[in-house]
């Protein structure tokens, strides 16, 4: 057998880890601006899900064209922008303004992510699809359009959500660098202090801050459905580990290092625990006999390896390494300031 | 209604959460570590009481009753083809064979030896403590290095991992989503447990009171505040925050050691992070951060309404036309997030705010100087 993973799988794990980047981005943005670890942010990300599912529902039942994933993300991305700048507005504001510290902010994510979580699934229990009967752990996968290059089948969401990642972020750094808000946007990450003493409405720079992370993360819930087993929005509780290390990885404040981070994080979760259970497998269990086991069901613990490995050596993540010095000293560049 | 406040059940709970809230206010409330994996470090003392503690019952029930043992394997073998000891009470293939085996086997036998019993009984305590050890050593090892957001992240993804990953996906180390029975103690395990819970939660506030009102709580609280100027007066942060995690770690493993004895049955998913980490913290924050007492009523408060909630939850979900059960199974836990909340926005002190730490009194020390001058 090969180790190698096949073209589907491949495909499905590039589009995973494009998911994952997002929601990472989101994370890090919030982090960047009003500095709260947004442990919701998986859970908050399944207002997409619910979305598309609800659209698939009423809609695209019976023709699931290119359009679904079109209106998946910019709905799913405004149902949860919505919801997120919500969050801000009507809880972590107010809580903030009562002399809360971080770990009471933390706290009120994570109450948060629980209601978000139960109301979601109370939800889909409770409400009844036009065409689908059972909305809670209903499977989309068939939703979708297909293309068949040679002897496989790719499916839509795998080409849908790479894209998808590279479109918003290109836009957001587009607002970040071209626009007057976005540039407040920065000036605010550096010194909320100066930027306001400047004339930035800095509150109008979280709210808007929280939205983005939203939409970022409603566009990418919308289409990480497909990867789901079923529209379920108890799985936001293990996402948000991966979340969190593709985060840290990209060094928790920066928002580009973020999707970097988060994109790494979910190839290794996917391709790189595929590799090892492949090598396992023709290695391990074959030649030695060692126990059978599918390490695919331990893919988690990549993230959790990363975080560590990151922290021991770049505790600052990707965004702090100084990457002049990196390609100096791989011979890649020459000179330049240091020694 | 006056019934279910004084059952057993609902006691062993209380008394389990009292502990475990204790022992996170050592962390989170006096030396400012936010353990967001409270979950797991209780879950070592049920993972004591199944996955290790079964086997070692097992061992010792074939080594003394050698006979009686085949006996009973061959009678199992009638239910699990091809069943050996080690099938049965290791990775659980048959949740029946495995409870035959605790329940039939394993607890007439050790009810009949008390001699051995006590024996496993502080073997199995000695069990817990080393591996809430050992988890209390990495957590450490991340605290000592990390600001308390990255540290709060980095607890909740190990400590889920732990308990949604590894124990729920291996079979073999504590029954995985089957789940296996934990090895009970007496004729009365109820009983049982409830003593030693209530023993465990009375001498985890008695120790805690005195911890706080020590110069050992003082430096913590120090830590807390500034990290820095504590360390500037000749503290050694690191100590400081490895003995509290350490002990807090130990706390947490036998409350779940004897709150399991009386949940038998369970999967490591019992110890989900919305009950074993998000309550207790609940809890600390109602009844006031850096208090002991304050844990304890936080625990009472919370035990009690979310028990009232439960005995109300019918009514409550008819009033809001919510139709299926599933629904109104999901309602305790939406209330509790709204309702931390709002604790959160108005009470942020909790009910018993933090109080000065007691010392001794200015005279007495004057009185005790002069008495060495003289």
């Amino acid at each position: 057998m090969s180790i190698l993973p096949s073209l589907p799988y491949t495909l499905d794990a590039l589009a995973y880890a494009s998911a994952i980047g997002l929601l990472s981005m989101g994370l890090s943005l919030t982090y960047a601006t009003t500095k709260v670890p947004n442990f919701a942010q998986a859970s908050i990300a399944m207002f997409g899900a619910v979305t598309l599912l609800l659209l698939i529902d009423r809609y695209y039942y019976y023709h699931p064209g290119w359009s679904v994933f079109l209106a998946g993300v910019v709905l799913g991305g405004l149902v949860t922008g919505a919801v997120a700048w919500l969050v801000y507005v009507t809880v972590l504001k107010p809580l903030a303004d009562r002399g809360n510290t971080v770990i009471g902010l933390m706290i009120a994510t994570f109450a948060l992510d629980i209601i978000f979580v139960n109301v979601l699934t109370a939800y889909l229990d409770e409400a009844h699809g036009v065409h689908i009967p059972k909305l809670i752990g209903a499977s989309i996968t068939s939703f979708e359009p297909r293309l068949h290059i040679g002897d496989y089948i790719v499916y839509g969401y795998t080409i849908a959500l790479p894209i998808t990642a590279v479109v918003l972020t290109v836009i957001f750094h587009l607002f970040l660098t071209r626009t007057k808000f976005g540039v407040a946007m920065r000036a605010t990450i550096e010194n909320p202090d100066l930027a306001s003493v400047l004339g930035v409405n800095v509150n109008l720079v979280y709210m808007v801050s929280w939205f983005l992370s939203g939409f970022l993360a409603g566009a990418a819930g919308a289409l990480m459905a497909y990867t789901l087993k079923g529209v379920d929005p108890s799985a936001a509780e293990l996402i948000i580990v991966t979340v969190f290390a593709g985060s840290i990885v990209g060094g928790l404040e920066s928002v580009y290092w973020g999707l970097i981070g988060g994109f790494i994080v979910g190839l290794a979760e996917k391709l790189g625990m595929t590799l090892l259970n492949n090598f396992y497998r023709d290695y391990f269990v074959l030649k030695w006999h060692a126990p059978n086991v599918s390490l695919l069901n331990y893919e988690k613990f990549m993230s959790l390896g990363l975080v560590v490995v990151m922290l021991l050596y770049a505790p600052r993540g990707l965004a702090g390494i100084d990457w002049g010095a990196v390609a100096r000293r791989l011979g890649l560049r020459r000179g330049g300031g240091g020694r | 209604m006056s019934v279910w406040i004084f059952s057993d059940a609902f006691l062993i709970t209380l008394f389990s959460f009292i502990t475990v809230a204790i022992s996170l206010n050592l962390e989170a409330g006096f030396t400012g570590i936010p353990n967001f994996g409270k979950h797991v470090f209780v879950f070592v003392g049920a993972f004591a009481a199944q996955g290790i503690g079964v086997r070692i019952a097992a061992w010792i029930y074939e080594k003394v009753e050698p006979q009686a043992a085949q006996q009973a394997l061959e009678h199992l073998r009638s239910m699990v083809p091809g069943a050996t000891w080690k099938s049965l009470v290791g990775a659980a293939a048959d949740v029946d064979a495995n409870r035959i085996v605790v329940n039939n086997y394993l607890r007439p036998f050790f009810v009949s030896h008390v001699g051995l019993e006590a024996l496993l009984v502080v073997l199995l305590l000695v069990v817990t403590v080393a591996l809430a050890l050992f988890f209390g050593l990495i957590a450490s090892y991340a605290a000592l290095r990390l600001k308390e957001d990255y540290l709060a992240i980095l607890l909740l993804s190990f400590a889920e991992l732990m308990v949604m990953v590894l124990f729920y996906q291996s079979q073999s180390l504590n029954g995985g989503n089957q789940g296996l029975w934990a090895i009970t103690f007496t004729s009365d395990p109820v009983k049982f447990a409830l003593i030693g819970s209530g023993a465990l939660a009375f001498i985890s506030y008695l120790y805690a009171e005195r911890l706080a009102n020590s110069p050992m709580g003082r430096a913590m609280r120090a830590v807390r505040d500034d990290d820095v100027a504590a360390s500037v007066f000749g503290r050694d942060i690191a100590v400081i925050r490895l003995k509290v995690i350490l002990v807090s770690s130990v706390l947490a493993g036998l409350a779940g050691f004897f709150f399991i004895q009386n949940a038998a049955l369970s999967t490591s998913m019992t110890f989900n992070r919305v009950i074993w980490t998000f309550l207790p913290w609940a809890m600390i924050i109602l009844g006031g951060m850096a208090n002991n007492l304050g844990a304890v009523v936080g625990a009472i408060v919370f035990l009690i309404g979310k028990r009232l909630f439960e005995y109300y939850q019918i009514p409550i979900s008819n009033a809001l036309h919510l139709g299926s059960s599933i629904v109104s199974a999901l309602l305790p836990n939406i209330f509790i997030g709204i309702f931390i909340i709002v604790i959160l926005y108005a009470l942020p002190q909790g009910i018993l705010p933090e109080k000065p730490s007691k010392t001794v009194k200015f005279e007495e020390i004057l009185e005790s100087e002069q008495g060495e001058e003289a």
